[in-house]
């Protein structure tokens, strides 16, 4: 039985006081205290923030699903964009309960670290984050309880997938406006962070603690992009651009490339950018202007987004012209959601004039990034899903641990209606398959060497 | 199939949906068809061939002792409207077969229709080169005068932590600069499809030819890398006589069996270190190997007609019919007409027993005497006109492979500057190679190579601009070569500046060639606009405007051009004096699944 003392606009007048102060999540109680000691978050918020129902007044229910006929109900809680979707484009949202056990989402030592690390974390005078006594941070959300812009950023940065390293086999497809499919591609997308590792002796990569990660893109299909990879270097300084060599199957070697131009298509037809990776593609201080501009209720995919019963982990699809465009997706209603701004200032030339990042203040990961262009026109959403991976009999493990990761990306380009929409997949031609946390990875994938290797 | 493939039967359905066409977990299978069109947009045609030899059914005074006239056949000519026909089939295996080892296979098949559309070239050979068996210019090739099929690639890969192995026949490329081969002197290439004239954004990726070996790598620190190779040796390809891009005129016969087996168990030997010092990358390499381009020289020639003791055959009607020829072909080709009739004679004594001295002393030649024989522009033409009463005769030359260490170095570094400015994110790269004692074709034709060190480095500069938000960043590179010794086709400087009749008088102060290119993609990256300019400042000039169109995932056109031209004197002292024949548009529509 939950509070119901609080009237319905309470969680409105709460957030809307909350954003000028500039104060730590929760609107009971503080979220991370609460957390920290229970790893439930269902005291920080009122029932309405937490119950899908509850905030409808009964309109809509977990197990609904939101429609063009009903999506204005909870228009204030989507994108911009995944409302126009929805009203527009035949996209369906099925709803799902709002996540409290905060187990549930993270990985576990990612979750582990965020608690042991809590407090820790400090922006020196560069804007790097850093321990208290200035070493490289050390693992987990560096600012659980963001307060900045810059600090929700830094959590979204230091680490992207929130496991020491990753392998994303990764299936795309491509939808022009007539909803077809015009472009497929298969890619691997492998990270490895160097600083702020967990579940480790140390959280440093040995002679690596200059760094943040590196991190591997490799085309594995289809022919005429098989075997093309690039390699970035992030330098734990985030006002540094990455270092970034390539390896094009045309040159049949490895080269170093400029590494600035982070906001044009990777292959031919997609609508994603180096700079959309987790929205936080770029080194954090390549940009500025960071301000955190709101907090709110959202509806998110953060949950019950894994796909076990296709054997390669593929969603259904529907919507759009062709019943094409959309993976099917779970949203759940997230009491409180961080929207942050910030401009390329680092990128004179960029057709991004801003973005906005929606923030999950639960565990900090994005839940949708917006960009505008420079006319302040919306240009582009980058919408993940996440999902704990496990599904009736299915389960999908990291270790010891069920695994907590994304599963889809919506990368939808609305001034032109182009869709890029890519899945977490099992395993991708060439025999790639995703896994987390692999003995390795870094020789295997991350090198030079590598790249050539695998180069066709 | 083994084990592990039938367990992972089930994903193979899974992943028919994907890109390429997955055979289990572990293995899959992609390609394309393509068909590749050129039409020549110049009245020229290549003078290397019998068709577009410049002397059919063109009289000439007879200036040897007997007087009179000479006639090359009128009857060979036949002017052409492509310069490739041809339809390729690509398919690849790659195999992953375990964490550590994998397989890469690929098939290449293609079939020259050019003769079937163009009556020029239904006599020519295209493909058929005799190094292994009677046909073959690789050892995993089949081949026809008009087809060929081969694997470019088939190796086995093993890595174990920083150790990488790579076994089977394989390219390897090195060097920081494009098209410009100074460090990238593994491979030789073979030049039988498009010869050099391919899109130059795709560098030498079909041509640079494979060769069977191993190549290994270890990474003995995150930034320092140590690699070598073992390839066994392979010769580079040319395309074959009377066929579209043939560079060695149709009047020769190329010997290539001895030379070729005397270096063809030969392995080639490289090894190089990578790293960064700061923030440069640098890598230094040596190589030592059978030079896979070939030096030519005068050979004994074989089979019926054979001029007994001489590098000359008659009776094919075919060979050099006059005097004329003789020098305008010597010079086009960068040798040196009346040495290469000196050498002819003079390093064949049996050519004593043909009546070479006598005919050289009728002649008037400053030199008549066995073995030492010189000529003039009026005696050699006369001596040459006096074998060629009786009719043409074919020069047969001996192709071999010298031996030679390259050795070299390269850095490169991005400069930093303010955003959107020139400096920023400038890629400077240098690279420089030293081959000592390089032997080089003699332009006499000599048994005497040419031996002279030869020093290559090349500037380049990369950049990436973003001209405006609307676009994506235009690439622009920038490149200057310098050659010692040689031109950009690797003849020696010393056949440069020829006029038909006179002795070459070479060039001195290296070569120079200057490129700049850029390509300019769409906003979703469908189309890419090319355009590569080079020069070699003597005025030879190759531009290749071209365009590039991939709709979607299984569809691309490119259409390029290549416009060549030769400017200021006429005196082959440029790269593109002889080449103009290859001004051309040309197109590939390929089908990938």
């Amino acid at each position: 039985m939950h509070i119901r003392k609080y009237d319905f606009d309470f969680a409105r007048r709460a957030f809307l006081g909350k954003a000028g102060a500039l104060a730590g999540a929760g609107i009971l109680t503080p979220l991370w205290p609460l957390i920290a000691r229970a790893g439930d978050i269902t005291k920080a918020y009122p029932e309405e923030l937490l119950s899908i129902e509850a905030y409808t007044k009964g309109k809509i229910k977990t197990g609904d699903v939101i429609t063009a006929d009903n999506v204005e109900t909870v228009k204030d809680l989507l994108t911009p964009i995944a409302y126009k979707e929805v009203k527009e484009m035949g996209r369906r949202i099925r709803i799902v309960p709002t996540t409290t056990d905060i187990t549930r989402l993270f990985p576990a030592d990612y979750l582990e670290a965020t608690l042991r690390n809590n407090g820790k974390a400090k922006l020196d005078a560069d804007g790097n984050v850093v321990t208290a006594d200035g070493q490289p941070w050390i693992g987990g959300n560096p600012f659980p309880n963001a307060q900045t812009g810059i600090e929700a950023f830094a959590n979204i940065t230091m680490s992207w997938g929130r496991h020491n390293n990753a392998l994303y086999a990764i299936r795309d497809w491509d939808i022009g406006p007539d909803g077809e499919i015009g472009y497929q591609y298969d890619f691997a997308w492998v990270e490895e962070n160097t600083i702020g590792r967990v579940g480790v002796e140390s959280p440093y990569l040995a002679g690596h603690e200059d760094k943040l990660r590196y991190q591997t893109v490799l085309f594995t299909g289809p022919n005429d992009v098989k075997g093309t990879a690039y390699l970035s270097t992030w330098y734990a300084d985030q006002r540094k651009f990455p270092d970034l060599v390539g390896y094009i199957p045309a040159f049949k070697r490895v080269r170093k490339f400029p590494t600035n131009q982070r906001f044009e298509p990777l292959v031919a037809g997609i609508t994603v950018y180096l700079s959309d990776a987790w929205a936080a593609g770029d080194p954090m201080l390549t940009w500025g202007n960071f301000k955190l501009i709101e907090r709110r209720p959202m509806l998110a995919a953060v949950s019950d987004n894994w796909h076990p019963e296709h054997p390669n982990w593929e969603p259904p699809v529907h919507g759009g012209p062709a019943g094409k465009t959309f993976s099917e997706t779970a949203m759940e209603l997230c009491p409180e959601v961080l929207i942050v701004e910030a401009e390329p200032v680092g990128y004179p030339r960029a057709p991004v004039g801003k973005k906005r990042v929606f923030i999950d203040a639960r565990n900090m990961i994005y839940i949708g990034c917006h960009t505008y262009d420079r006319r302040g026109e919306l240009f582009k959403s980058f919408e993940p899903a996440y999902s704990l991976y496990e599904k009736g009999p299915h389960r999908d493990m990291t270790g010891k641990h069920t695994t907590w990761t994304w599963t889809g990306v919506h990368s939808h380009d609305v001034q032109t209606n182009r869709m890029s929409r890519f899945n977490q997949v099992k395993s991708i031609v060439g025999g790639i398959a995703s896994g987390r946390n692999i003995d390795g990875l870094y020789e295997k994938y991350m090198t030079a060497q590598a790249i050539r290797r695998l180069g066709a | 199939m083994n084990t592990r493939m039938m367990a992972t039967s089930a994903m193979a359905a899974a992943c028919l949906s994907g890109p390429g066409v997955a055979l289990a977990a572990d293995w899959s299978v992609s390609g394309f068809v393509r068909q590749e069109v050129a039409v020549k947009t110049s009245g020229d045609s290549n003078i290397n061939n019998q068709q577009g030899n410049t002397y059919n059914g063109v009289t000439v005074p007879n200036t040897g002792l007997f007087g009179g006239s000479i006639t090359r056949p009128a009857s060979h000519t036949e002017d052409n409207t492509f310069n490739v026909f041809q339809t390729r089939i690509e398919l690849n295996l790659d195999g992953r077969l375990s964490d550590n080892w994998s397989a890469h296979f690929k098939l290449r098949g293609i079939a020259d229709e050019i003769g079937q559309v163009d009556d020029a070239f239904d006599k020519r050979n295209t493909f058929e080169q005799k190094l292994y068996a009677s046909t073959k210019g690789t050892p995993l090739e089949a081949n026809g005068r008009q087809w060929m099929l081969d694997l470019p690639v088939a190796y086995a890969d093993y890595s174990q932590g920083p150790l990488w192995l790579r076994f089977g026949n394989q390219q390897i490329a090195w060097g920081e600069a494009l098209f410009f081969r100074v460090s990238d002197v593994p491979n030789g290439l073979d030049l039988r499809r498009h010869s050099v004239l391919g899109v130059a954004a795709e560098e030498y990726a079909d041509s640079r030819v494979p060769a069977l070996g191993i190549r290994g790598s270890y990474r003995v620190t995150d930034d320092w890398e140590v690699e070598g190779f073992a390839q066994k040796f392979q010769a580079s390809l040319l395309p074959g006589q009377n066929s579209p891009y043939n560079p060695i005129p149709a009047q020769f016969t190329i010997q290539e069996r001895q030379g070729f087996d005397d270096a063809r168990n030969n392995w080639n030997l490289g090894a190089r270190v990578k790293g960064t010092l700061g923030a440069f990358d640098i890598h230094a390499f040596a190589v030592n190997r059978n030079n896979p381009d070939g030096v030519y020289k005068w050979t004994l020639a074989k089979g019926a007609g054979t001029l007994p003791g001489s590098a000359f055959q008659g009776g094919s009607n075919s060979g050099v019919f006059s005097a004329a020829e003789w020098f305008d072909y010597a010079a086009a080709t960068r040798l040196d007409g009346l040495g290469a009739l000196e050498t002819a004679l003079n390093e064949f004594p049996d050519t004593v027993a043909l009546g070479a001295n006598a005919v050289a002393a009728g002649c008037g030649a400053p030199s008549s005497a066995v073995g030492a024989i010189r000529v003039d522009q009026a005696s050699g033409g006369c001596i040459l006109d006096t074998f060629f009463t009786t009719g043409s005769l074919r020069g047969h030359l001996a192709r071999e492979y010298p031996r030679e260490t390259v050795v070299g170095f390269g850095i490169n570094h991005v400069f930093e500057g303010e955003p959107d400015t020139l400096m920023d994110q400038l890629i400077g790269r240098f690279e420089l190679s030293y081959t000592p004692d390089k032997k080089f074709t003699n332009p006499t034709l000599s048994r005497r190579y040419i031996e002279e060190d030869e020093t290559q480095f090349a500037f380049i500069f990369e950049k990436y601009h973003k001209f405006s938000n609307a676009i994506p960043a235009t690439y622009m590179v920038a490149q200057w070569l310098h050659k010692s010794a040689s031109d950009l086709f690797g003849r020696s400087l010393v056949g440069v500046d020829n006029v038909a009749g006179e002795r070459p008088r070479g060039q001195s102060g290296g070569f120079n060639a200057v490129a700049f290119a850029l390509q300019q993609p769409s906003p979703t990256l469908a189309w890419r606009f090319d355009l590569t300019v080079l020069t070699d400042l003597k005025g030879g000039w190759l531009i290749q405007p071209g365009v590039k169109w991939k709709p979607n995932k299984d569809f691309q056109l490119d259409v390029y051009a290549n416009v060549i031209e030769s400017y200021g004197a006429q005196d082959n002292r440029n790269f593109a004096q002889g080449l103009e024949y290859a001004n051309e548009v040309f197109a590939r529509a390929t089908v990938s699944f």
